[in-house]
């Protein structure tokens, strides 16, 4: 059999498996745009500017439930503060002064004469 | 393989920007066609589903980092499903390595529908003898003579020089021929 001859046989044998489309399975379809909707970047540039100014800013609504809750726990602390603090309060506004004893009760001079 | 290559291009870059209608457009344009690379090359519809699913979601990955001009969408999209193609025969050659005393399972091909009987068994001869190819010459030839790609395009898929790929398709073509020898009656032709 010459080559031209095998060529031209090979030929009409690939285009009948060109003909020959193998379809794409039902369903198949579906679930390639199921994955782009899953994948789908954030359309940065439909937000309002405020909001990407907000989002850049304070890393969003994760960064403003920070900042919530860490004013919230100050205030908290501004108007119950913990017995072992000191009253900001009284300090701010003249209140009475306060003394802390370091020593909890010891006697300066006890110590220093231990001391030697 | 896709011809207006700015038009994928434009697309990948609206999905990017959020627009599904976009990913719409792409898939009706490109998914046919990576199903029916893999499908040629693996000869297995569920296959051939599995490399469609996976290429076009690393499509869908490397949207928003695409760079337009640097390579066509389909041809970045052709090597991938080529690959994953690749791989995929890799993967089941192992296990039927490991699984020697299994019982083969029967193909699962699910060809389209050939206009005629003579048709059908020009397609089967052709797929049998195809299967008989090394590797990279069978992907040569179906890559060069079923897709129809060019010899640049094929020579970026498969990672080889453009001489390298016309060796490989001239070689598989005479494998094929070799193969085919015997079938000439049965295919319609008269020995010379």
């Amino acid at each position: 059999m010459k080559m031209s001859e095998d060529d031209r046989e090979l030929e009409a044998l690939f285009k009948a498996a060109r003909d020959d489309m193998p379809e794409m399975p039902a369903g198949l379809e579906a679930r390639l745009l199921a994955d782009a909707q899953a994948a789908l970047p954030v359309r940065r540039d439909a937000e309002p500017g405020w909001r990407r100014w907000f989002d850049d800013l304070l890393m969003g609504w994760y960064g403003l439930g920070g900042l919530a809750a860490a004013s919230a726990a100050g205030i908290w602390l501004g108007f119950a503060p913990p017995a072992a603090l000191p009253d900001a309060g009284a300090y701010l506004f003249g209140g009475n002064d306060t003394s802390v004893d370091l020593f909890a009760g010891e006697d300066m001079a006890m110590i220093l004469a231990e001391e030697g | 393989m896709s011809s207006n290559k700015d038009q994928d291009a434009e697309l990948l870059a609206g999905y990017a920007s959020g627009d599904m209608a976009a990913a719409r457009a792409l898939t009706a344009r490109l998914s046919p066609m990576v199903y029916r690379l893999a499908f040629r090359l693996l000869q297995d519809g569920s296959l051939a589903e599995d490399v469609t699913q996976d290429a076009m979601l690393r499509l869908w990955r490397i949207a928003p980092d695409w760079r337009s001009g640097e390579a066509k969408v389909s041809t970045w999209l052709y090597s991938v499903a080529f690959n994953l193609s690749r791989d995929r025969m890799r993967q089941a050659r192992r296990r039927a390595a490991q699984a020697l005393d299994d019982v083969a399972e029967p193909a699962d091909p699910t060809p389209g529908a050939a206009a005629s009987l003579q048709s059908r068994q020009q397609v089967d001869a052709l797929q049998e003898a195809l299967a008989e190819l090394p590797e990279r010459q069978r992907q040569a030839v179906v890559l060069r003579h079923i897709e129809e790609l060019s010899n640049p395009e094929i020579a970026e898929i498969m990672g080889i020089t453009v001489e390298a790929v016309e060796s490989l398709t001239a070689r598989g073509k005479r494998g094929l021929a070799k193969a085919l020898k015997g079938r000439r009656e049965e295919l319609g032709y008269e020995d010379v």
